[in-house]
């Protein structure tokens, strides 16, 4: 059954005839986008009439314009001389994209002043009845806005079904700011949580964690929440009873309702502000008495000191209406967060370093151990796991099977629930993690973090780690010579180029550091950033919006930015683009087997990426080449690294395979380097080849 | 004949002519996988953009420091 969606059927008047040269028609504009199915219309025959068509049209300047976007006829023969709703039913249905100005039109070439059809018009003083259109008369060559008049029309349809069942929010820290993604604006837009400004010390160690559609700021002494799901109530006086957490409480005036979530205070007869869910869609107002029924049976009764509040909200993280006697004591300070197997987890407590708290299970307003509970709260002090024997500086939780502790000098690993027999295990007692956002996960669930030699992975997240960097990067650690206090390191697992990238990103200034790791070659590839452009946060953005998912990170001037494949250049805010500076020395060759003998090279041949130029394929911009020879390959080497005179060099522009380039180096060891550091140009290349003739011994 | 990219990344583990096939000892900027047709065969890198609408989180030059996702039912 198909649904109104525009509609004129109010302040009737009259009918008008429609025939050549004198004819009508309808714009709308729908509100909501969806599809037309059929179009329904008041109309009378006058005289013989054969086939009617209506037709849907855009329109321009609020006039009807252009060719019918759909259209159908129907037979009116035995239309009635007085008026009747009439259906035309699309065969080839039309999608309506709401607020979007379109116009209903009778078509009126068959039909003459004495045999036509007449369509029902309403009128009304200064801008007719229906306000998103209005009628509009033909008199052959233009059209004419009738504003006071509107035809009886019925737009019919329906929306298509979405699978949306939930959104993704961005939430952001930075400048003691939180700051979060206002889908009611649009996708991509960032607006500041101004409740928390200054609430938090983004100079100090912080961490973000998500559960329970709220937002998890774990900040030293400053844990937080950022409420996305929550209506909030507020009352100077709640009563006697104040309400226990899941109790439903009713508006008096308003009859909404809302399931009770957090409040901020237990005590009887004080001011208190309740957190809850609300399940009408009639809203909480100011004034009214509000009324439950808690926990013991007692009746909860309080008026409200002003209309409800939407999410999002902002608040102290605590125990339930901040009581520690029944709901138990969060740690005084904390570093690390994460939830786990519906927990909240925190640990890094700088005088408890060893130390890991959870909340009972889907509460995480609830810190008090309860050996009779099943999903009680606990602590490493009360369960059988105990505490971490190293220093806890990363929480790196697997779903509901197990919570991975990277630790200073060490890795453990927590099985399943701490309160129901789970244990803690060291996996690995070479290495540690270097910090909370040193590690990250990648398609496979194979666990990444940078630790004392370098890179390491994890199979699974829980197998030993393996030192994979060490091969090819023996020097990395003493090359980034990092320390805690000047540097942190982030790792981003790339979903769509399959690669990690490792950040060495100075805290106050220096240089950045970074590589790429490529999953799919198994390779390592240096790359540095502008300095607004460092890497201190990032995250793997699977948001609703596809243009906008993606790996995501946060730079050092606080822009948020993704790597785009068809910037050439990097956008270093304030400073501009920059220019990318690339470079590469291809794997040295040698240009004769025997060791004292030398070879020349005669001639080379580059084939760049793009083929055809303005082809189907993406086309290169140009790039210089220098060729370099010596005795020995390391001198070869040494000799590219330290920017010295090539013995022949150019430049290749356009794409596809280029003239044969004549130019002659003799030697052992041939080094060939491809660089491009011009702004708005990259550059890709597909293939290198030369000939190589024999050329007598080493001189 | 063809001499081949460095499509395995860098390499400092071995002696300068003996290292692994396909490395580079020296390469800034570059991936194995070019940003024109994701093909692998050594590109410069992608250049970093703004995301979404550009907002500067904290309205000043101070680093981002955390990036979180919040799941929210419709």
């Amino acid at each position: 059954m198909s649904t109104v969606y525009e509609s004129c059927t109010t302040d009737y008047l009259t009918e008008f005839d429609n025939y050549v040269d004198h004819s009508y028609c309808q714009t709308f504009t729908p509100q909501v986008s969806h599809t037309m199915t059929s179009v329904k219309l008041y109309v009378r025959r006058k005289g013989t009439i054969g086939n009617v068509t209506i037709g849907i049209y855009a329109t321009s300047g609020g006039h009807l314009t252009g060719s019918a976007l759909t259209s159908v006829a129907i037979d009116g023969s035995g239309w009635a001389t007085s008026p009747a709703w009439k259906e035309w039913t699309f065969t080839t249905p039309i999608f309506l994209t709401a607020s979007t100005k379109y116009a209903i039109r009778m078509e009126e070439s068959t039909f003459d002043v004495d045999n036509c059809p007449y369509w029902g018009v309403a009128y009304k003083a200064g801008a007719g009845p229906y306000a998103n259109g209005n009628a509009e008369s033909y008199d052959g060559e233009s059209w004419t806005g009738l504003t006071t008049y509107d035809f009886y029309f019925e737009d019919r349809g329906h929306t298509p079904p979405v699978d949306i069942v939930t959104n993704k929010i961005l939430v952001a820290a930075g400048n003691n700011e939180i700051w979060y993604e206002d889908l009611d604006t649009a996708a991509g837009t960032m607006t500041e949580l101004t409740a928390a400004n200054a609430d938090v010390d983004t100079s100090d160690q912080l961490v973000i964690f998500s559960a329970f559609q709220k937002a998890f700021v774990v900040n030293g002494s400053n844990l937080k929440i950022a409420d996305f799901a929550n209506t909030k109530i507020a009352t100077t006086d709640v009563g006697s009873h104040p309400p226990d957490r899941g109790n439903i409480l009713t508006g008096g005036t308003s009859t909404a309702s809302m399931v009770v979530d957090y409040v901020t205070s237990v005590t009887a007869d004080a001011a208190c502000t309740v957190y809850g869910y609300r399940t009408t869609t009639a809203t909480f107002s100011s004034g009214e008495t509000v009324t439950g029924i808690d926990d013991d049976g007692n009746t909860i009764s309080f008026a409200t000191s002003a209309a409800e509040t939407a999410p999002p909200h902002w608040y102290d993280w605590t125990p339930y209406g901040n009581d520690t006697t029944n709901y138990g004591s969060m740690p005084s300070e904390a570093y690390l967060g994460c939830r786990y197997r519906g927990r909240c987890v925190l640990s890094g407590d700088t005088t408890h370093p060893h130390q890991w708290y959870m909340s009972k299970i889907a509460v995480p307003f609830t810190w008090k151990y309860d050996s009779t509970d099943p999903l009680t709260a606990v602590a490493g002090q009360n369960a059988d796991a105990g505490e971490i024997g190293d220093i806890v500086k990363a929480l790196i939780p697997y779903g509901d099977d197990f919570l991975v502790f990277g630790c200073a000098d060490s890795i453990h690993i927590l099985d399943g629930d701490p309160a129901a027999a789970g244990s803690i295990d060291e996996i690995d007692n070479s290495t540690g993690m270097f910090g909370a956002q040193a590690w990250c996960k990648d398609g496979q669930g194979n666990l990444y973090f940078f630790g004392s030699g370098g890179l390491y992975r994890m199979a699974g997240g829980r197998s030993k780690p393996e030192n994979i960097s060490i091969q090819h990067l023996p020097k990395w650690i003493d090359d980034w010579a990092l320390d805690p206090s000047l540097h942190r390191v982030v790792l981003s697992y790339d979903p769509f180029r399959n690669g990690i990238i490792i950040s060495k990103t100075p805290l106050v200034s220096g240089t950045n550091l970074n590589y790429f790791y490529d999953l799919r070659t198994e390779g390592f590839y240096p790359e540095t950033y502008p300095d607004e452009c460092a890497i201190y946060s990032s995250v793997n953005y699977n948001t609703n919006s596809s243009s906008l998912r993606g790996l995501i990170v946060g730079g050092k001037d606080g822009y948020i930015r993704y790597f785009d494949d068809s910037a050439k250049d990097d956008d270093a805010g304030a400073s501009g683009d920059t220019a990318i500076s690339s470079y590469v020395s291809l794997p040295l060759i040698r240009l004769a087997e025997a060791d004292d003998m030398e070879g020349k090279l005669t001639s080379v041949t580059f084939v760049l990426a793009g083929g055809a130029s303005s082809g189907d394929f993406g086309d290169t911009d140009g790039i210089s080449y220098e060729f370099h020879v010596a005795d020995d390959a390391e001198t070869c080497l040494e000799n590219i690294r330290d920017g010295e005179t090539a013995r022949e060099s150019g430049t290749l522009s356009g794409t596809g395979r280029k003239n044969r380039i004549r130019k002659r180096v003799r030697g052992r060891w041939l080094g060939i380097k491809l660089y491009n550091s011009t702004a708005t140009q990259t550059w890709a290349i597909n293939l290198i080849s030369g000939e190589v003739r024999p050329a007598g011994r080493i001189k | 004949m063809e001499f081949p990219l460095p499509i395995k990344g860098e390499s400092h583990g071995f002696p300068v002519d003996k290292n692994p096939p396909l490395t580079s000892g020296y390469l800034n900027n570059v991936r194995a996988t070019d940003v024109l047709e994701k093909r692998v065969r050594i590109g410069q890198r992608p250049g970093q953009d703004k995301w979404g609408n550009g907002d500067q989180i904290g309205g000043a030059e101070q680093p981002l420091v955390f990036l979180c996702i919040v799941s929210k039912a419709v």
